[in-house]
């Protein structure tokens, strides 16, 4: 007899057993086999159909689809039976001296049946992939439509591999629970009773957790925290964070040529998913090593598995009571009766049923007390805590600039206030910036726990973040000072040394925000508006949806609402030479400078400043510019004229701005003529805030402020314009309108809505739709009828008959003369060209009409 | 050699062996006995590795046995149920066996299965309990291990499969010194088949020796006395008796005949009763099942202390 080495003998041992399994196993592979066969191949299958008819696919080919789906999700659930069928000797108890009487290492029998069970689990799923992914290779070969989703464009292909890879990934992780919680139990039921209920009650767990006691944290997250913290630690919570990723746009990449999550977010999901699966696989070994052979048919072999499960569903049960402590009675029975249910079914019976008592006594205590700590330290300190600069290696905040904070005042855009301010994430490593994010962090935490503006403390519910109410319906009085009041919303990612990242959100009234500012001076704003700036002014062109050309063109405008603009066509290098002159002045502007310098152009959303010399400097050298001018704008937007004493900025006395809370006084207010409108303008500006009290125009469905040096020249037009409540009567309506040549906007939107008369709307534009010299108006239009019908139109609109015509001219000028036969064949011509606009009457000028001017 | 070292074995709160000591010599056919739930089938378990003791240790050639894939190899322990094997074929059995045993022997195997005429490729839940006893015992010859542990195994077998199987375990303990510890409540089978007995009461080792000094320790005593005058008592009680010095495991009078069961030497009992004047004395050997009776009876475990409602 050889003698033979005890480590080759283990091995050989460990790979029988393993041979063993498998063979044992052989109607589960082929089981799990053909559903996994039913499952991703069918659902290619069915791509193939799809893309084959153009995306019409009939009844039978859904039920083919629903066939697919749900193959996979059993496929996916066998991960349970493979582990319970493995491991059985852990529950029968008529195999418990078969099994441990044999010959083999007791971490080998693991190991071996672990991997065996495992490989017939997932090996199906990978063939599965492997040929759903040659069907879908094939598919774009052979079909050209395939080619949108799967091919060079916009292919999700990426996405299908990371969901691929993700999917062998929660397998994994599902089967080492089962075979964990097969571990801690000792029958059959206890065995899949929580099996179940341990996945759901991991993602559970900690959702309950965090509401419990971390809920309604002012600053903390706490939906952003807890998601992520699913996604890593259980299979369930993998799935949800997946969507949850799916839908956050900052985690995905969405280009052109493809779709797929971030691979940072992925790799960081991967990672983290990975140690924790190794961490319930080096648990499982542990305790399966740890279990005696007796621990068959006991309930539980090890009761740690069932007071973790039994604390985290009172927990839960508790919550009612956390949020709303009338409740606590009723929740502590209801509690105790679920509480006594598990033990009867754990203990087989009522046997002492005393010491169960006990146990919940001391389970809820235990929970009431963290509760009572958690809220009256704020969450054990979580809401409070800050970071010492030493600790922070680079910060990330959402904030776009001074621009941006302005940028969203008007109604042009809408918005709530916590939008304002609202950027990308753009990272800062300078310790100065850091500094200062921190202090203001700490200044926002300081305002929330002053308790200042507790009654305007609003939260959504138990996983939300709590904020102040943004609500516009609010009156002035309810806000005392809105310079103080925390409006803006801003998001803090703190990156630690040790790797880790806290995220913080907080609303920061306009004095906080404003030390903000200084991240305006930094190379990475500066770079970032830059990159969008470039984004903005890039043209690309598509023919049968492939990239055709890309051009640049810098399109600029005077007004805000961009209602004309002009073009400098740029070559590459041009491009990115205005890029570099809009960064650099970008970099050297001051916080002074953005608060006051003039705007004087609009690219974009980006306003140009008086003070970006080399970007004016550049655009007026560049073939293609031309100076534009406001006179341009008539009859583009009538404009109001408010003296200091009728508009406050933040309900202050001494302060205008442009932007954040204002509040104005309609009484005091002025409308401007065109003239008096172009003669402020010279001087007015969008985007302005100034410690005075200045004139204010409304202009472009945007305010300008007359910076207080020239509150002199805006006092004397004040002085000069009509004192007029009614901001835009019928005779102005019909005065503009028949002077305006775009009369058909004006009947446009007056009969918004009307379906009837679309047809003559749109036989207007036609009739309008001429490129005409900046010369009279009645030399706009083309010889014939077309151009007298287009006359008659603008003479004749609003009225509904030629006698209410003649009415309207004896009552605004009772000494004019007018040919009556003339005007009521004028009328029929008239009505028998705009049938439906000629039946429709004006009573009164829509207050709305004013913002399309 | 087995041997058990101050081993107790808990479960839960119920203490099932206390600190036992026990010695199993190779190659003897040891016999376990003791009343129900004693431990008897704890102790087998103990040896084969499955249960690991809360205290002492239990080894098997000088090596503790528990987690030992070495020592497990040499150990086949084969148990009172059968369920485990109805889904195999006694072909699948047997490779299942295989694959652990190193030593397993296919022609033995073959030999023993061909003896007894059961079928390799029939599914073993067709198999009657006894047929499934066979084929699991064979299984363990073939593995031809130094120990073989049985835990009322020849329980369901008839009586000519009985006397087979006994005649294979006799035969693979002449060839190839086989260690058999067998528990069964069946005391004729240990007594024919044992040559060392343990026996257990309510977790503890009541005695532990050679089956035949077990017998000539423990006697049935059939004995009248006469006075030999007046001075002398008419009749004696158990403690009278038990004054002389005798180890009285039960007593019993009818009459005027003394039906006494006693340990100790033949010899030494007689001359401790000569001084009481018996007129007979008769010394009988007891079998397995009288011994075990009389000895349980002694510990408290008496059949005629439970009442039986009528």
């Amino acid at each position: 007899m050889t003698l033979t080495p005890l480590k080759s003998k283990s091995d050989t041992r460990f790979l029988k057993n393993f041979i063993l399994s498998i063979k044992n196993s052989r109607k589960i592979l082929v089981f799990i086999s053909v559903l996994q066969l039913l499952g991703l191949p069918l659902l290619g299958t069915i791509f193939l159909v799809a893309a084959a008819n153009e995306g019409e696919i009939g009844v039978s080919v859904s039920a083919f689809l629903l066939i697919s789906v749900f193959c996979l999700a059993a496929a996916v659930l066998c991960g349970i039976f493979v582990a319970v069928s493995n491991f059985s000797y852990l529950y029968k108890k008529s195999q418990v001296d078969m099994i441990y009487s044999l010959p083999i290492k007791k971490k080998h029998k693991f190991l071996s049946d672990f991997i065996s069970g495992l490989s017939v689990y997932i090996v199906p799923y990978i063939i599965g992939c492997i040929i759903f992914n040659l069907i879908i290779l094939g598919g774009r070969i052979c079909i050209p439509t395939m080619n949108e989703l799967f091919g060079e464009e916009q292919s999700i292909m990426p996405l299908i591999l990371q969901g691929e890879f993700a999917g062998l990934l929660v397998m994994t992780m599902l089967y080492t629970l089962s075979v964990l919680v097969l571990c801690c139990c000792g029958t059959l039921f206890e065995s899949i009773m929580n099996i179940f209920m341990v996945n759901g009650l991991i993602p559970g767990g900690i959702a309950v957790v965090a509401a419990m006691f971390f809920a309604n944290l002012y600053g903390v997250p706490i939906f952003e925290t807890v998601v992520p913290m699913l996604g890593y630690t259980s299979p369930i919570g993998a799935v949800i964070y997946m969507f949850y990723v799916l839908e956050t746009q900052e985690n995905n990449i969405y280009d052109s040529d493809f779709f797929c999550i971030n691979g940072a977010t992925y790799g960081k999901w991967v990672a983290i998913f990975l140690l924790f699966t190794v961490l319930y696989f080096a648990l499982t070994m542990f305790l399966y090593h740890k279990r005696k052979a007796e621990d068959v048919s006991k309930p539980y072999a090890f009761k740690v598995l069932y007071y973790i499960l039994i604390t985290v569903i009172t927990m839960a049960i508790s919550l009612f009571a956390r949020f709303d402590f009338s409740t606590l009675f009723p929740v502590i029975i209801f509690s105790l009766i679920i509480y006594m249910i598990f033990e009867v079914i754990t203990n087989r019976g009522f046997k002492k049923i005393h010491k169960s008592f006990i146990r919940y006594g001391v389970t809820m205590t235990g929970i009431l007390i963290l509760c009572v700590t958690a809220t009256g330290t704020h969450g054990f300190g979580v809401q409070d805590k800050t970071y010492s600069l030493s600790r922070v290696s680079s910060v990330e905040v959402n904030y776009g600039g001074i621009d941006n904070v302005m940028q969203y005042n008007s109604s042009y855009y809408g918005g709530y206030y916590d939008d304002y301010v609202k950027g990308n994430y753009i990272e800062y490593k300078e310790k100065e910036v850091i500094e200062k994010v921190i202090d203001v962090q700490k200044q926002a935490i300081k305002t929330y726990n002053s308790k200042v503006y507790d009654k305007y403390i609003y939260d959504n519910g138990i996983l939300s973040d709590t904020y102040y109410t943004s609500d516009y319906n609010y009156s002035d009085y309810d806000y005392e000072d809105m310079y103080e009041y925390p409006i803006y919303n801003i998001t803090f990612k703190f990156h630690l040394k040790t790797g880790g990242t806290t995220t913080r959100s907080y609303m920061l009234s306009f004095e906080q925000l404003k030390q903000l500012f200084i991240l305006d001076s930094t190379e990475e704003l500066a770079e970032y508006r830059a990159e969008e700036m470039m984004d903005n002014i890039r043209r690309i062109e598509y023919i049968n949806d492939k990239k055709y050309k890309t051009s640049y063109v810098l399109d600029y405008s005077l007004l805000e609402s961009y209602v004309s603009s002009h073009e400098i066509p740029l070559s590459k290098e041009e491009a990115e030479e205005f890029k570099e002159c809009y960064k650099q002045d970008y970099l050297e502007t001051t916080e002074e400078e953005f608060l006051t310098s003039k705007v004087v152009y609009w690219v974009g959303y980006y306003p140009i400043r008086e003070c970006f010399d080399r970007t004016l400097d550049f655009m007026r050298t560049h073939e293609g510019y031309k100076q534009l001018s406001y006179d341009e704008y008539y009859g583009v937007s009538q404009s109001i004229l408010y003296p200091p004493e009728g508009y406050k900025s933040f309900n202050r006395e001494n302060i205008t701005a442009s932007f954040g809370y204002t509040s104005t006084m309609d009484s005091l207010s002025r409308s401007l003529t065109f003239e008096q409108t172009l003669e402020l303008l010279k001087y007015a500006s969008p985007y302005y805030y100034e410690e005075n009290q200045c004139y204010v125009m409304y202009f472009d469905s945007s305010y300008y402020v007359i910076p207080s040096q020239y509150s002199d020249k805006a006092e004397k037009i004040y002085k000069e314009s009509v004192n007029n409540e009614n901001l835009y009567t019928f005779d102005q309506f019909m005065a503009d309108m028949r002077n305006s040549r775009n009369a058909d906007d004006y009947i446009e939107y007056y009969l918004d809505c009307n379906y009837d008369c679309y047809g003559d709307i749109q036989k207007a534009f036609e009739m309008r739709y001429i490129d005409y010299p900046d010369e009279n108006l009645s030399d706009y239009f083309a010889e014939g009828d077309q151009k007298k019908e287009y006359l008659l139109l603008k003479k004749y609109f609003g009225f509904t008959s030629a006698n209410e015509y003649m009415l309207y001219l004896d009552e605004n000028d009772s000494s004019a003369e007018y040919d009556r036969q003339e005007i009521e064949n004028e009328w029929q011509e008239y009505s028998e060209a705009f049938p439906q606009i000629s039946y429709n009457r004006i009573t009164s000028v829509r207050s709305e009409l004013y913002q399309y001017q | 050699m087995i041997e058990l070292k101050g081993v107790t074995k808990q479960f839960d709160d119920y203490k099932v062996l206390d600190k036992i000591d026990l010695t199993i010599p190779k190659g003897t056919a040891f016999g376990l006995l003791g009343s129900n739930g004693a431990g008897k089938s704890t102790i087998l378990r103990l040896i084969s590795g499955i249960y690991s003791p809360e205290e002492g240790e239990v080894c098997t050639d000088g090596e503790k046995v528990y987690d030992n894939p070495a020592i497990k190899e040499k150990i086949f322990f084969i148990n009172d149920e059968t369920i485990q094997f109805t889904t195999f074929t006694l072909e699948e059995l047997k490779n299942y066996y295989k694959c652990f045993y190193p030593k397993f022997s296919e022609e033995l195997f073959e030999k023993l299965r061909s003896t007894i005429n059961l079928p390799l490729k029939k599914k073993m839940s067709t198999f009657s309990k006894g047929m499934k006893r066979q084929a699991i015992v064979i299984t363990a010859l073939a593995c031809q291990t130094d120990y073989l542990l049985l835990d009322e195994a020849f329980d369901g077998l008839d009586p000519t499969m009985r006397i087979i199987v006994k005649r294979m375990l006799v035969d693979a303990m002449i060839d190839r010194q086989l260690t058999t510890v067998i528990s069964s409540h069946n005391l004729k089978e240990i007594n024919e088949v044992c040559d060392r007995v343990a026996l257990l009461h309510q977790g503890n080792i009541v005695f532990s020796r050679e089956l035949d000094s077990v017998k000539g320790n423990i006697h049935k005593i059939q004995a009248v006395f006469r006075a030999a005058d007046a001075s002398m008592p008419q009749s004696y009680s158990k403690e009278e008796l038990s004054g002389t010095g005798i180890e009285l495991l039960h007593f019993e009078k009818n009459q005027s005949v003394y039906h006494l069961i006693a340990k100790g030497d033949v010899e030494d009992i007689r001359k401790k009763l000569e001084p009481k004047n018996p007129i007979v004395l008769d010394i009988l050997p007891l079998s397995l099942e009288e011994i075990f009776i009389y000895e349980m009876e002694a510990l408290g475990y008496d059949f005629n202390a439970i009442e039986i409602e009528k």
